[in-house]
């Protein structure tokens, strides 16, 4: 049975948040006379946050939940909710009413206009400067990193077509880097102003250890944005510093040897040699990633084809 | 309670002898006890002409027994793989193809599923008439993973259907068996089985057990890094590669602003190395990302309890029927 519309929401430890959330979802999707579902994915809670799921009205709008046997994470309860939805335009946002359901209307005004990823922007957010500073360093790096400049990855509230979004891979804590792993497919991407209410209930669910974890997914992210457009190109890079740094030590042991008793030169030749096997080591390292390719291009061609669709696209994102 | 129409037995045979008869029997007489039909799934990993006449004698016979055999042998994971995949039953036994535990103790592995999704049977030595304490692997492996589980290579398991469903072992998996279902979200526990044959001690060759040590890391990366390798990779070759850059910069510093030599010592070459090493280890580490985005699709995160659709008007209370209601994950 499809929809037009579905609201994903995953919910880990929100006994407090649930009702308020299903009611203010509820009052903001009334009036926009779609067909909508609530999708509330249930990540593992150790409160009595499904009790309260299972309390709330399942009709008009339609509310399916979705438990997991475990906590698995975010970015999965998002895929989750992803993978079960049946609307045509699916919408995510965060479990803990820090965003607000009545900006919803404005993000599918947004879809309307063409856009296929719409990325909202705490512009006026209602945290602890602590949570906030670390949080603009890393959109900023994110921005440069993945070439998908977006002022606020943070935000759950975000909407998709979802074409678009059922074919993206999305996996371990990817859920911030979506507009990035988006940008694989080539959409439209708009970024709109949205509310954002301090935490009422419940307790933040970050810590400090995300600043490795960031740094870390970023590099992974980047590879493998750029794997998936020219294979290898990142290991020729490492091959081609390598090789080049070899032959300069090559040639600067040479030297000594010409200048110097014969005993000066060994430590050059030994780091020649060391940087020539990286070299070499990084260049079987691209044949790998090469093979790699060439098993798993079929899997890229949902990417491929939404590129197709719509040639005019750009990845630049648009402030509306 | 949950209902069971249909008992399954996987018993995975490594070794070619015919004794694999007395054991089935009294498997047969005990499961037998509870009045439900009982299927005994026979791998033989590789060809084993002893037991597979003997079982094919006892299958002639009329016995319940479907014999399956690999043409070479794949090991014990891949033997137990494909016996959950035959598995027809409710709950599905795993069992030694000779009697390592008294078989009169199953029956209280399988009241013990009320409360489980896996019921690992803990090896008690009977001479002594105490647990034995937990074995350095399972100490081991007990503070990686917070778990405290005393036996985790017992052969003899129950589980329900789901888990024999959802699992999927390779290579020395089955060793760790309960610890993958633990990371699937099954609920483990251990009964206690008095134990007729304890596993010899193997004869070690090196003051550490070198096996155990990588089936350790194997484990402990395979649970906690098997999506995001770069996280494990990472680590390490950064801080290798942060070690060699900061050794090479002081280096050359050294050697340009204080003239402190270079040549007649191995330092340079050491910091180069470590450089190398760095480097090659966030290489293999992305590489390893590569292959998980290559496969994002195919594996999954997350394993879905039950679903509620809007139609549904009743709901299960009680974790234990939820068999009625709810929809389980798709295989």
């Amino acid at each position: 049975m499809r929809c037009d519309l579905s609201i994903i929401v995953p919910l880990y430890n929100e006994e407090e948040n649930v009702h308020l959330l299903h009611a203010a979802i509820c009052a903001a999707v009334q009036s926009l006379g779609l067909h909508t579902e609530i999708v509330f994915v249930d990540d593992g809670s150790r409160d009595r946050t499904f009790e309260r799921c299972l309390a709330l009205p399942r009709t008009d709008p339609t509310l399916r939940v979705i438990k997991f046997r475990r906590n698995a994470g975010q970015t999965a309860a998002m895929v989750a909710g992803i993978d079960h939805a049946r609307g045509d335009i699916l919408i995510t946002m965060d479990g803990d009413l820090q965003n607000d359901p009545r900006d919803i209307p404005l993000f599918l005004e947004k879809i309307r206009e063409g856009y296929d990823l719409v990325v909202g922007w705490r512009h006026d957010r209602q945290d602890h400067w602590s949570r906030v500073l670390p949080s603009k360093v890393a959109n900023w790096l994110i921005g440069k990193v993945t070439g998908v400049p977006i002022k606020d990855n943070g935000c759950s509230l975000k909407a998709y077509r979802a074409e678009l979004i059922k074919n993206i891979p999305l996996y371990n804590e990817m859920h911030r880097f979506i507009p990035a792993m988006a940008s694989l497919a080539a959409p439209r991407i708009a970024q709109i102003k949205v509310r954002h209410h301090p935490r009422r209930f419940g307790k933040s669910k970050y810590g400090f250890s995300r600043i490795y974890k960031v740094f870390v997914d970023l590099l992974t992210i980047r590879t493998i944005l750029s794997f998936s457009r020219r294979p290898g190109t990142w290991l020729g890079i490492v091959a081609g510093l390598a090789g080049g740094g070899s032959t300069i030590c090559l040639l600067l042991s040479l030297w000594l040897l010409a200048m110097e008793p014969l005993r000066h030169s060994v430590v050059f030749t030994s780091i020649s040699v060391l940087l020539g096997s990286l070299s070499i080591f990084a260049l079987f390292l691209a044949l790998l990633s090469q093979l790699i390719y060439g098993t798993a291009v079929k899997r890229f061609r949902p990417f491929l084809l939404m590129s197709v669709r719509a040639p005019e696209t750009s990845t630049r994102p648009s402030l509306g | 309670m949950m209902r069971i129409e249909l008992i399954s037995v996987v018993v995975p045979v490594t070794q070619d002898n015919g004794d694999v008869v007395s054991a089935y029997h009294s498997y047969r007489r005990v499961l037998g006890r509870y009045g439900k039909p009982v299927e005994f799934i026979y791998v033989l990993d590789g060809p084993m002409p002893q037991a597979a006449q003997a079982l094919r004698a006892l299958k002639n016979g009329g016995e319940p027994v479907e014999i399956l055999s690999f043409a070479t042998p794949f090991g014990e994971s891949a033997a137990l793989t494909v016996g959950f995949r035959h598995a027809a039953g409710d709950v599905v036994f795993t069992l030694t193809p000779r009697i390592e535990v008294a078989p009169d103790a199953l029956p209280a592995l399988l009241d013990a599923l009320a409360t489980a999704d896996l019921v690992v049977g803990r090896r008690v030595a009977t001479n002594r008439g105490q647990p034995q304490k937990p074995r350095k692997f399972e100490r081991t492996i007990n503070v990686l993973f917070g778990t405290s589980l005393q036996d985790i290579r017992s052969r003899v398991r129950v589980m329900r259907a789901e888990v024999a469903k959802e699992l999927t072992v390779y290579g020395n998996q089955y060793q760790f068996l309960p610890l993958l279902a633990l990371a699937q979200g099954f609920a483990v526990t251990e009964v206690d089985l008095p134990s007729t044959r304890m596993p010899p001690r193997l004869q070690r060759f090196l003051p550490v057990d070198v096996s155990l040590l990588l089936d350790v890391v194997t484990v402990y990366f395979l649970l906690r890094f098997l999506k995001k390798p770069f996280r494990f990779f990472g680590g390490f070759g950064f801080a290798v590669l942060a070690l060699g850059a900061v050794f090479t910069t002081y280096l050359v510093l050294a050697r340009l602003v204080f003239g402190i030599p270079l040549v007649d010592r191995p330092a340079l070459v050491l910091s180069t190395l470590m450089v190398v090493l760095g480097i090659q280890i966030i290489s293999v580490g992305l590489i390893g990302e590569i292959v998980a985005f290559t496969y994002a699709k195919d594996i999954r995160d997350y394993r879905v309890d039950r679903i509620v659709e809007p139609t549904t008007v009743e709901l299960a209370e009680e974790k234990g029927d939820t068999a009625v209601q709810s929809t389980l994950t798709k295989a």
